[in-house]
């Protein structure tokens, strides 16, 4: 028996090391996978979307935020006294069938209230229902209705961006969806552990935009007065800033509540800005006298004989609205005569006028940062027959939105720089810190200084006594435009139609130092199919309106309107001193120094190539000390 | 009769003491782990571990009560106190109630007992009184141990019908290793191994299919994840995570997310060993070592043959169950309940087990008195 109890001691240890060694297995060697298999089943990603980011106009005031709503749900299985929730939730308004009816639900969660209010949230949390719980939803809110509509969009049910800014800046609204790990349970329930933020702290980044909520106000009174006035199907108005390329302001007509969704109609919701395009008509007329002039095909005081009102090119009759002689070629723009563009367009030749346009970037998207945009058509090159030439002098056979069109004159405007055109100014996350910041670029010069100055002195007539566009004329200050009227092709015979036309009207003001573009269109207007008479009285007063909310002093009295001077066009345009800064933008170095120089100012370089910037900026009341610095960038490059 | 008793307090066993309470404690903190969630409150208000003290308590005063007679008085008691408990066991089929789908408990109005506990301690006993009156060491002949075997086969069969596999087999195991402790000839247990390797056909047919199952998942727990397999799986998952200095008390995550089974009862090791590690596990088998080897020794001390008998087949019950146990946490062995001694929850394995221990301290006590 003694040595037996030696052995059973014996085995005793064998058998308890054999333990221990397994443990040890267990433990050490193959603990690494069991970790692994661990975590894999109790970890779980899940993703938890942030609260949407707002969208503020330019100085701040919101156009679009998200807005917290409690809502109630119902867990019928977890739910242990059916008594006391069913009597409980009699409060939220809901009948006894309904309560009834989703306690026995079979699906693990039901709604029970959405959009509830807080103090029913309260009620329901005071209470603490087994089973019965609320979270916090957003909803999204637009709180000027209408304003902006088309620019901002819509975001959808589960708070995507479905249009306009909200679709394009999806990404910043919503922010990074965060992954967060939670334990999950032998039963598969999520169990948020600590560190876990509330959604309502994790936000998507504001998104300020370019517009001025005031212009955009006044911008669409005007053009639904001007869409009522006129009984036009439709219509558009635009405000752009030309030195940078910032939208101020873009109205549609018909428009739509973004708060109502179900009530905006697919042809409500279109930004017909960017997503339709027309023939623009005697507005493309300035277009071809600038290329004209850049080239030195002609000068504006030049004559061109007009045919007395009919032109026979070919087989094809040129008709003038009056009967005009010989008209110098500010004349022809001042009364859009048809004959005397095709006659400039003829000495300008289809290879100058094309490379022109091209550089425009007519007919091809602008590339601002909305969705939907198109591009319209240019017809290529080897397209272009003698009477192609001829119609696109004055705006015909060729497409373009309105937004093309209004940066085409943006172009005039800042002295040749085509710029590209934007609405996203910049975006700030929860932190203050600027996600991205939108800076003006410049896409390229499309013409030179002296060019646009005397292109511009020549719109300024076209308001002038005689001129189509009287009516856009603004109290006070001196503007510079011009006035379209474009037949319409009828969409079944591929024909022009026989009354449908668009009225538009683009311009710019102050003429001196524009600060903003303003184009008006308005759709198979009724009372006139006239731009200088439906259009223009939109632009004036859109015009009127923002030179008040942008505090522009009215214009010096024009120094010359003199034939002379626009004869002879000065090799530097008037420094136009009491208005305020030269623009440099766009000159090489050397002749921005030259410039400069001659102007008395005192030049500060930064970087090479060509002027991207300026400090005090275009139009700006004139520094004291005469100080300038000019912020140089390689060719047409991004700011 | 002073002096008496003052050598008899000399020989009080305080290490096997030390060692009962260290482990019961560490089932205590781990009962505690295994089932606190936000809503059971603070350790002391805890309903399970203040069950559990209690048991502990009450198992500590049998364990007392134990010593204060002359462990050969049992030898005369002896079949009444296992006829007593075989008589508890009847009883369970008649008037028991039912758990975890099987038959265990009999409810005593305040507490429910569970008599196939305290049948192994009643075993040992006749056991040990059988034994006693046999003959010598190593000369056993299988026809001297045959009435042995009705007294494991009557409990046995009565214990397979509740049905619980685990405590059959944990009977059986203590069962052998009294008949080799006693003297059985290796011969014979040759013999036995053969006819018994002979019957494991017939047996598998009598198990449940429930049963059946558990040995075929034991044997590869793996093709079954989420069904038969899943306890052991988790098991092991739980045990290995801990790593080699654990998750930390309170941290087990398995546990926690209750992906174990039983977390309170016969899983118990894996949550203690998930939350302490590998060293805490190894402590853990240390002190059960501890006390088996110490149980041992007072076994060979032991002043007569009576004595020796029942301290060894009380460490044996410790022993094989904390084998079962721990090899059944760890998947070495298939899924039975057998608690882990001292450190499960229940009231009836604590208390039969302490005052079993109590025995085992007792013929410490009296190898030197006559």
């Amino acid at each position: 028996m003694k040595t037996r109890i030696i052995a059973v001691a014996g085995g005793i240890a064998v058998l308890l090391v054999m333990v221990a060694v397994r443990i040890v297995h267990l433990t050490l060697t193959d603990s690494p996978g069991l970790a692994r298999m661990a975590r894999q089943q109790q970890r779980e990603q899940v993703q938890i979307s942030a609260h949407r980011g707002a969208i503020l106009d330019r100085h701040g005031e919101t156009l679009a935020s998200s807005v917290d709503r409690p809502s109630i749900f119902l867990r019928p299985r977890r739910v242990t006294d059916r008594a006391r929730v069913q009597s409980a939730l009699a409060t939220l308004g809901l009948r006894p069938q309904q309560i009834a009816a989703k306690l026995g639900s079979d699906a693990p969660f039901v709604w029970l209230k959405r959009a509830a209010s807080p103090r029913q949230r309260d009620l329901v949390e005071a209470l603490k229902l087994e089973g019965v719980g609320d979270l916090t939803e957003a909803r999204r809110f637009y709180p000027h209705e209408s304003a902006a509509a088309h620019v901002i969009g819509i975001a959808g049910v589960d708070l995507q961006g479905l249009e306009g800014v909200e679709r394009y800046y999806e990404r910043d609204l919503r922010g990074e969806p965060r992954t967060l790990e939670v334990e999950r349970d032998a039963r598969g329930r999520e169990i948020l552990t600590d560190g876990v933020e509330a959604p309502q702290e994790m936000q998507g980044a504001s998104v300020q935009v370019t517009l001025d909520l005031g212009i955009q106000d006044v911008a669409e009174r005007a053009l639904e007065r001007g869409v009522r006035e006129s009984r036009a199907r439709a219509g558009t108005a635009i405000v752009l800033d030309p030195s940078t390329g910032e939208l101020l302001a873009l109205a549609n007509a018909p428009s739509f509540d973004p708060n109502h969704r179900a009530t905006a109609s697919f042809s409500r919701r279109r930004n017909r800005a960017v997503t339709d395009f027309y023939e623009p008509g005697s507005t493309f007329k300035p277009l071809l006298a600038a290329a004209a002039i850049e080239h030195g095909v002609v000068r504006p005081a030049e004559m061109v004989f007009c045919e007395n009102g009919h032109y026979s090119v070919g087989k094809w009759i040129i008709h003038d609205h009056g009967s005009h002689g010989w008209l110098s070629v500010a004349e022809v723009l001042q009364v859009s005569s048809n004959i005397g563009a095709a006659k400039i367009g003829e000495r300008l030749g289809r290879e100058r006028f094309f490379d022109f346009l091209t550089a425009l970037e007519i007919g091809r998207p602008t590339g601002i940062d909305l969705p939907g945009e198109v591009g319209g058509m240019l017809r290529p090159l080897s397209d272009w027959s003698h009477i192609a030439l001829i119609t696109t002098s004055f705006g015909q056979g060729v497409a373009v939105t309105p937004l093309q069109m209004a940066r085409a004159f943006a172009a005039i405007a800042n002295g040749g720089l085509l710029m590209k055109p934007y609405v996203g100014m910049r975006a700030v996350a929860p932190d203050g810190e600027v996600v991205w910041e939108h800076r003006p670029t410049v896409v390229r010069r499309v013409m030179r200084p002296e060019t646009a100055a005397t292109v511009t002195t020549m719109l300024e007539r076209v308001l002038d006594e005689g001129g189509t566009g009287m009516r856009a004329r603004v109290a006070g200050f001196r503007v510079a435009g011009k006035t379209g009227t474009a037949q319409k092709i009828e969409a079944g015979t591929g024909r022009y139609s026989a009354h449908a036309r668009i009225a538009s009207f683009v311009g710019f003001l102050p003429a001196e130092a524009p600060r903003v573009v303003i184009l008006a269109l308005l759709d198979e207007p009724e009372t006139s199919s006239y731009g200088g008479i439906v259009a223009a009285p939109v632009f004036a007063e859109i015009a009127t309106a923002a030179m008040e909310r942008l505090g522009v002093s009215a214009s010096p009295p024009p120094p010359e309107i003199q034939e002379a001077s626009v004869a002879v066009p000065a090799p530097e345009p008037p420094p136009s001193a009491p208005a305020g800064m030269p623009s440099f933008i766009g000159l090489s170095m050397r002749s921005a120094l030259e410039r400069a120089r001659d102007l008395g100012w005192a030049v500060r370089v930064v970087g090479s190539g060509y002027v991207a910037s300026q400090t005090p900026p275009p139009g700006a009341s004139a520094a004291p000390g005469k100080a300038l610095t000019l912020n140089l960038a390689p060719t047409s490059g991004v700011l | 009769m002073r002096q008496f008793d003052r050598r008899l307090a000399y020989h009080f066993d305080w290490l096997l003491v030390a060692l009962t309470l260290a482990v019961a404690s560490v089932g205590i903190v781990t009962i505690y782990s295994a089932t606190v969630t936000s809503e059971k409150g603070s350790f002391a208000t805890n309903p399970l571990v203040i069950r559990q003290a209690l048991y502990d308590g009450i198992g500590l005063a049998g364990m007392v009560a134990a010593v204060f007679f002359d462990y050969r008085r049992l030898e005369r008691y002896a079949y009444l106190i296992f006829a007593f408990a075989l008589v508890m066991l009847v009883l369970v089929p008649v008037m028991g109630s039912v758990g975890g789908g099987a038959r265990r408990w009999i409810n005593l109005g305040v507490v429910s007992v569970q008599p196939s506990e305290m049948i192994k301690v009643g075993l040992v006993v006749a056991l040990a009184r059988y034994f006693h009156r046999a003959r010598g060491t190593g000369d056993l002949r299988l026809r001297d141990v045959a009435p042995a075997f009705v007294m494991l086969a009557i409990p046995a069969a009565l214990i397979l019908a509740q049905p619980d596999l685990g405590t059959v087999g944990v009977v059986t195991a203590v069962f052998f290793s009294i008949l080799f402790f006693a003297g059985l000839r290796l011969r014979s247990f040759l013999l036995l191994a053969i006819v018994g390797g002979a019957a494991v056909p017939l047996l598998w047919g009598h198990l449940k299919p429930y049963q059946q199952q558990r040995v075929l998942t034991f044997l590869s727990p793996e093709m079954d994840p989420l069904g038969a397999g899943y306890h052991v799986i988790q098991s092991k998952i739980a045990i290995g995570s801990g790593m080699f200095w654990g998750k930390g008390y309170l941290h087990g995550t398995q546990n926690k997310l209750n992906f174990l089974p039983e977390q309170h009862t016969d899983f118990i090791f894996s949550v203690f060993a998930e939350e302490w590690g590998y060293i805490g596990a190894l402590v853990l088998i240390v002190l059960y070592a501890a006390l088996v080897l110490r149980g041992l020794q007072i076994s060979y001390r032991a002043k007569d043959r009576f004595g020796s008998l029942l301290a060894f087949g009380i460490v044996a019950i410790i022993f094989w169950q904390v084998v079962i146990n721990v090899g059944m946490t760890s998947g070495v062995l298939p899924v039975v309940g057998i608690p882990l001694p001292f450190v499960s929850y229940g009231g009836s394995s604590i208390t039969s087990m302490m005052i079993a221990l109590g025995l085992v301290i007792n013929v410490n006590m009296r190898r030197f008195t006559f």
